[in-house]
């Protein structure tokens, strides 16, 4: 482990992961509120899900991005998986603006929105790099003190693996949602609506589901940050 | 192409250039994001400068989301991207007092953290309620003075502020031009190039920093040369050869020959940086025994053994061994005046020993604390970096064993080993 570890950043970074995590399933969550099948569905409605509270709240979850991306630059150094989690961090802010540059080049190019599935790809891509981080992120630390691990009971052991397997679960979910916007939604864009919403929701759920164990990380890292402090380092 | 932007509002010169620049804005601070997150040498003040160019990308990012939309919704992307154009003149300015700051010094810079800070979120509240293009920019420009303020004020050198304000004056002309026209947008551009340009400096400064640290370097080694020149030997060498010209003028010759071939080889070994053949190292060893037997110490002989001689050493490192059997083996006792030395092949290691069969343990004082030789240490330090070596030394009461232990593979002897093992 590297002699100057910011410390301070590991606490802090234990709060601002689980609140972009949080600021996440809020997101998505109020999308799929938006297209709702007692709202009606139109293709106002669906364009309406990603305006007002979600654009807002992709502002807040850029911002928390660019703060977990400082806390991980500062902590690169303590084990190989929190560099590369560094990295995912970085690809998400490259991938979110490339995505809405192509995207809005595409728009100028082909108003009629036929390339529209290949953005429907795209944009999911910064998402799946911000699980992706925050997987290795944790991964990392778990890596570094495995004194804690030894020591937890099994419940925190559990809790580890039940994290593991929830971010897996949530990357695999998001696949299952783009194939279904890909090959149902564009194939049959009338009829079969309501897997997209099926799909909004399952995410939410999903998401919601999570937070226990996202609270069990921030949990996690203070605990190192602790059992650190009261070995004087 | 159409360049038909929003719903049906028609393309305008402002419009073109807007676009054109924040997509050059967005090209440079990939390009700057890249490289700068390349950086081997992770420091607080880059973290700082990394979080002001993702911010700023993504004010650029809202600024091109802001193109294929409605102009009511274009509204909200536009403030969006302002309080992030925002945000970033508070972490310019902690990379700036980073920047500053002397290392181990306590960290001065609250004032000025904490004004930028109150500023961007004045300017974001302002931007969320307020929604007047000119106040908008007019508070950024606000924002950049109290930056400019800063530079005058807390800056250490006049180099490092005169680049800082010359990186300044582009988001300072960026809201200026916003001032004058609110069609104008280039406020995101203007803030790249600023940090473009801090970004050079930066480079510079680490330029600057690696030609100090050679110059640091190259004083440590003439340190380490005048620590491995023992003064009392070369001048007890020359004394014992002056005394030779009125005993024995005929041997004064080789001596100095000998002096100057050891004092070349100690200076070519000091400041050569990569392995030298076991033979020239063993020339420099000769040459220094032949010095030593001249010297009025106590009379030695040198035995040598090599099953092997083939292969690469890291200079100066069985030297300093021989002359340690010398003057501390043989030198500082009344028995033995033997030296071995010699190689051999073992398990894929060359090994070289330096035995003597002198005071060894006895002569220990029970009050005299057993130390590291900086010399010793030398040698056991630039084995381990130069070829993965080894230096063990035991010391028993019939004398002190050195063994230098180099792998096969890196010393480059080309003979595999347990071939001559049969």
């Amino acid at each position: 482990m590297h002699e100057t570890t910011d410390y301070n950043s590991i606490r802090s970074i234990a709060y601002f992961i689980p609140a972009l995590i949080l600021t996440m399933a809020i997101r998505v969550g109020t999308s799929a509120f938006m297209v709702s099948p007692g709202k009606g569905i139109s293709n106002e409605t669906l364009f309406r899900a990603e305006e007002g509270v979600p654009l807002a709240l992709q502002l807040v979850e850029y911002i928390l991005v660019v703060i977990c991306f400082i806390f991980l630059y500062r902590l690169s150094d303590v084990h190989v998986w929190i560099d590369i989690s560094n990295t995912m961090f970085l690809c998400y802010m490259l991938s979110s603006v490339a995505v809405r540059v192509v995207e809005w080049i595409a728009f100028k190019l082909d108003p009629n929105g036929v390339a529209e599935a290949a953005f429907l790809v795209a944009g999911e891509i910064p998402l799946i790099f911000i699980l992706l981080g925050v997987s290795f992120f944790t991964n990392g630390m778990r890596d570094v003190y495995p004194e804690i691990l030894e020591k937890s009971k099994p419940k925190q052991k559990a809790c580890v693996l039940a994290r593991a397997l929830w971010i897996i679960g949530m990357c695999l979910l998001i696949l299952a949602e783009l194939f279904l916007e890909i090959f149902i939604l564009h194939l049959k864009t009338p009829s079969t609506m309501p897997y997209r919403i099926i799909s909004f929701v399952l995410v939410l759920l999903f998401i919601l589901s999570g937070i226990p164990f996202t609270l069990r990380i921030q949990n996690f890292c203070y605990s190192y940050y602790m059992f650190c402090y009261n070995r004087g380092r | 192409m159409d360049l038909t932007l929003g719903s049906s509002t028609p393309a305008t010169v402002f419009d073109i250039v807007n676009i054109s620049l924040a997509l050059a804005g967005i090209v440079l601070a990939f390009i700057i994001l890249i490289v700068s997150f390349q950086l081997h040498n992770r420091r607080i003040r880059m973290g700082w400068f990394l979080a002001a160019c993702c911010i700023t990308l993504g004010g650029l990012m809202f600024q091109i989301a802001e193109l294929d939309t409605g102009p009511d919704d274009g509204d909200v992307y536009t403030v969006f991207a302002r309080i992030l154009y925002a945000l970033s003149a508070p972490l310019f300015s902690l990379y700036f007092i980073e920047t500053e700051r002397e290392e181990g010094e306590e960290w001065d810079g609250k004032f000025w953290a904490t004004i930028q800070f109150l500023m961007a979120i004045l300017v974001s509240a302002f931007a969320v309620f307020g929604g007047n293009p000119y106040l908008m920019s007019a508070s950024f420009l606000s924002q950049c003075l109290i930056v400019l303020i800063m530079l005058l004020f807390s800056s250490k050198s006049l180099r490092a502020s005169v680049g800082f304000i010359l990186g300044l004056i582009f988001p300072i002309t960026a809201s200026l031009f916003a001032m004058a026209d609110s069609r104008i947008d280039v406020l995101g551009f203007g803030i790249i190039l600023q940090l473009l340009v801090v970004f050079f400096g930066y480079q510079l400064d680490t330029d600057r920093e690696v030609l100090q640290s050679k110059a640091e370097l190259s004083e440590k080694r003439v340190s380490l040369l005048m620590e491995q020149i023992h003064p009392h030997f070369i001048y007890n060498s020359l004394q014992q050869i002056t005394l030779l010209c009125d005993e024995n003028a005929e041997a004064v010759k080789p001596a100095i020959l000998n002096f100057s071939g050891y004092l070349r080889k100690k200076f070519q070994a000091l400041t050569g940086e990569s392995m030298i053949p076991f033979t020239e190292e063993m020339e420099h060893v000769e040459m220094y025994i032949d010095l030593a037997n001249i010297l009025p110490s106590r009379h030695f002989e040198v035995e040598k053994h090599f099953e092997v001689t083939d292969f690469k050493i890291p200079p100066l490192t069985l030297q300093p061994l021989v002359e340690n059997a010398i003057q501390y083996g043989i030198g500082m006792s009344e028995e033995g005046d033997q030296i071995r030395i010699g190689s051999r092949l073992n398990r894929g290691w060359i090994e070289i020993y330096v035995e003597d069969d002198g005071h060894g343990k006895k002569t220990r004082l029970p009050s005299q604390k057993s130390y590291k030789s900086v010399g010793t240490e030398n040698v056991r330090t630039r084995l381990k970096l130069l070829c993965n070596g080894e230096l063990s030394i035991n010391t028993s009461e019939t004398g002190t064993v050195a063994v230098i232990r180099i792998p096969d593979s890196t010393a480059g002897s080309g003979v595999l080993w347990g071939a001559d093992r049969k």
